[in-house]
């Protein structure tokens, strides 16, 4: 019965009622947004990169080396010769190398020059390793392998052929229309920007920058050009030398370059040891014939958090803020409404309602118009994340997902609801010390 | 006898001497009651007592204490000392939550106007009666069929939001409402103020005819309504105060 009268005496102050809610409803979702955003994009910038345990590439901020190398953001910062990535290899503490040389894109989408250890070694989330969708690893200088997101993002298929820009900008004049990369494989989508590359060979990608820069067309390859790539590609087949038929042996790809790049982006470690993280970090840190720059990703993730951590913590004192700001709105509403509702009271009272009724009835209905704002909000949060979902993981390699039934949704609710309940003790007293004093007709 | 007891109160709603009178409905002893905020006081019963099944019609004009008293009665309002039995309990040292609760049991309230909630339907503002009396079950909504058509009241009235209905049948269902929990005790506050003549006297008629098994008090500054009752009193020969008061 309380939950009928509290229900019908909000509809019956529809107006202020709705505008009341309009404000809670602003506040959750902006607290809402704010939490789940930063969790999620914690958790996937987490899971991005596993096992590897450095990162080696030109002096620059280790947060600049990471963001370029493993989330694609921003602009990688020169590179590093491929006789220092000779030097590493050949260091009995390196178990696997995958070099990677960045710079350059396809219809906007990042390009990713490296070599098949990259499917191989690359681990992302819980130590899972990179799967096919379809197709196979680099199987000659210009093959491409193409992330879940990237190739349906550009509708290609196995086979299929595509020219590289120069830059990274999401529109190039500049184009390596000589050199056509043909899909070789497809990965299986991974939920993290290694779903939104495009990976070619450091041969091809080398290939392609020493020649002429012919054209300025962005369009899909046609069919007679896919073929002529194809068929310049297979000629390279026979020059393929014997570590590359040791490596098909062991991968069942037929193709493993032996020509080497000049110079590649970074070059991602595994160690036969973790303990040795830090000493050949140091040794790379003070390798002399070339400046380098080492990192280790967990290290430089929590510097990146740590530089978030002010940000977060800005976003949610404002969030917060706006959280109140609504609760005391919410509560003025129910005081302004406390004078015309005596009436109402001494009526309750005389039926035999006592004063702790008519608190809870005014409790009811504050928390009554939260919930529905909670309710609302995480509506409309997970609209906005649905809608928002491909324009992250594009633009930012951010992966948020709209679910709602998480840890920090359920946190940011009951927090609400208890300051609604809080909040609403105001006009509640307000209301019990009236019902205290109310009788038959008011004086 | 005191001299507070009205000459037209019935002789058994007075104290015989050395006896208390087992037919009492309420009873007031030596009540005062001042407003808070008031240094003044409002109510001074030495020694009142109303009989059950008594019909009582209580006069006296505007501002002298009249729905102050009948606020005591309903234990809205505690006294500033003395005591107030009801139904041959002792009301005034009671909790607020057990008065309530007799209240909501026992004791049928009408008055002056604006006596419903205006969102809820009339069947809600009946039920909402029940429910604070822990008598809402299946037996309620017969009950108000009964009472509908006891007080002349069209059935399809009973899901119309209680502010859409004229002042006239608002006053039926609040007797309708005061009456579902089948009180002892009515208490009737002013409640034909908004009427006009025609509309009074039905309203009269009804509300006697329903309150026939009940203790009525009927408070009220028109003195005409004096004729429909037996029994008749003023606010002056109960409540001292009143004096001061106009």
């Amino acid at each position: 019965m309380i939950g009928h009268i509290a229900i019908s005496s909000l509809i019956n102050r529809r107006g202020s009622v709705a505008l009341t809610l309009l404000s809670i409803i602003i506040s959750v979702s902006m607290l809402l947004s704010v939490e789940l955003i930063r969790n999620q994009v914690k958790d996937s910038f987490t899971r991005t990169v596993s096992g590897v345990d450095l990162i080696a590439g030109a002096p620059t901020g280790q947060l600049n080396l990471l963001l370029s190398t493993v989330f694609r953001l921003g602009n990688p910062a020169g590179g590093i010769s491929w006789q220092s990535v000779e030097v590493l290899l050949q260091n009995p503490n390196v178990k696997w190398a995958i070099p990677l040389s960045l710079g350059d894109t396809h219809e906007g989408i990042r390009v990713v020059g490296t070599t098949n250890d990259y499917f191989r070694y690359f681990q992302y989330g819980n130590r899972q390793s990179l799967e096919w969708h379809k197709g196979q690893g680099f199987d000659q200088p210009f093959a491409a392998v193409l992330g879940a997101d990237a190739a349906q993002r550009l509708g290609y298929t196995l086979g299929d052929t595509l020219f590289l820009s120069h830059g990274l900008a999401s529109v190039s004049f500049h184009q390596h229309r000589s050199h056509p990369f043909v899909v070789s494989g497809i990965l299986a989508k991974t939920g993290t920007p290694v779903d939104q590359a495009i990976y070619v060979t450091l041969q091809g990608l080398e290939q392609a920058h020493d020649a002429p820069v012919p054209s300025l067309s962005m369009r899909k390859p046609s069919d007679s050009q896919a073929k002529t790539a194809a068929e310049h590609d297979h000629e390279h087949h026979d020059d393929d030398g014997d570590r590359a038929h040791a490596e098909a042996e062991a991968t069942g790809i037929e193709w493993e370059p032996e020509a080497s790049p000049k110079q590649v982006t970074a070059v991602m470690l595994g160690l036969n040891n973790r303990v040795a993280a830090l000493q050949l970090q140091h040794q790379i840190n003070q390798y002399q014939p070339e400046a380098l720059l080492a990192i280790l990703p967990g290290v430089a993730l929590a510097e990146l958090w740590q530089l978030m951590g002010n940000f977060e913590r800005l976003l949610l004192v404002i969030s917060g803020l706006i959280l109140v700001a609504s609760l005391l709105g919410l509560v003025t509403m129910l005081l302004a409404s406390m004078r015309e509702r005596r009436q109402e009271i001494a009526i309750l009272r005389t039926i035999g309602a006592g004063p702790g009724v008519i608190l809870w009835l005014i409790q009811a209905e504050a928390l009554l118009v939260s919930a529905l704002g909670c309710m609302l909000a995480m509506l409309v949060v997970t609209l906005m994340m649905k809608l928002g979902e491909d324009f992250l993981s594009q633009e930012y390699g951010l992966f948020v997902t709209a679910s709602l039934f998480q840890t920090p949704v359920l946190s940011v609710v009951t927090i609400v609801m208890a300051a609604t309940w809080l909040c609403s003790l105001i006009p509640a007293l307000a209301a019990y010390r009236q019902a205290l004093h109310s009788g038959l007709t008011q004086r | 006898m005191p001299d507070s007891v009205s000459e037209y109160t019935s002789p058994i709603t007075q104290k015989a001497e050395g006896h208390e009178l087992p037919h009492s409905a309420i009873e007031l002893s030596d009540v005062s009651f001042q407003y808070p905020a008031d240094s003044s006081t409002v109510v001074d019963v030495p020694c009142w007592r109303v009989a059950k099944g008594q019909q009582l019609f209580i006069d006296g004009p505007s501002g002298t204490g009249k729905s102050t008293l009948l606020n005591l009665i309903a234990g809205t309002l505690q006294p500033s000392s003395g005591t107030i039995r009801i139904l041959g309990q002792e009301f005034s040292s009671l909790s607020s939550a057990r008065r309530d609760r007799i209240r909501a049991r026992h004791i049928g309230v009408v008055f002056q106007q604006f006596n419903l909630i205006p969102y809820l339907s009339v069947s809600k503002n009946i039920e909402a009666a029940a429910h604070f009396a822990g008598k809402l079950d299946s037996s309620v909504k017969p009950h108000i069929l009964e009472l509908f058509e006891q007080l002349r009241l069209p059935s399809k009235l009973q899901n119309q939001r209680a502010d859409t209905l004229s002042v006239g049948q608002q006053q039926r269902v609040a007797i309708a409402r005061a009456m579902i929990n089948r009180p002892e005790i009515l208490i009737v506050d002013e409640p034909t103020s908004a009427l006009d003549a025609a509309a009074k006297d039905t309203f009269m008629q009804l509300l006697l005819s329903s309150a026939r098994d009940c203790t009525l008090v009927f408070v009220s500054h028109d003195i005409a309504l004096a004729e429909y009752f037996s029994h008749r009193s003023s606010i002056q020969s109960i409540n001292r105060a009143s004096e001061g008061l106009m």
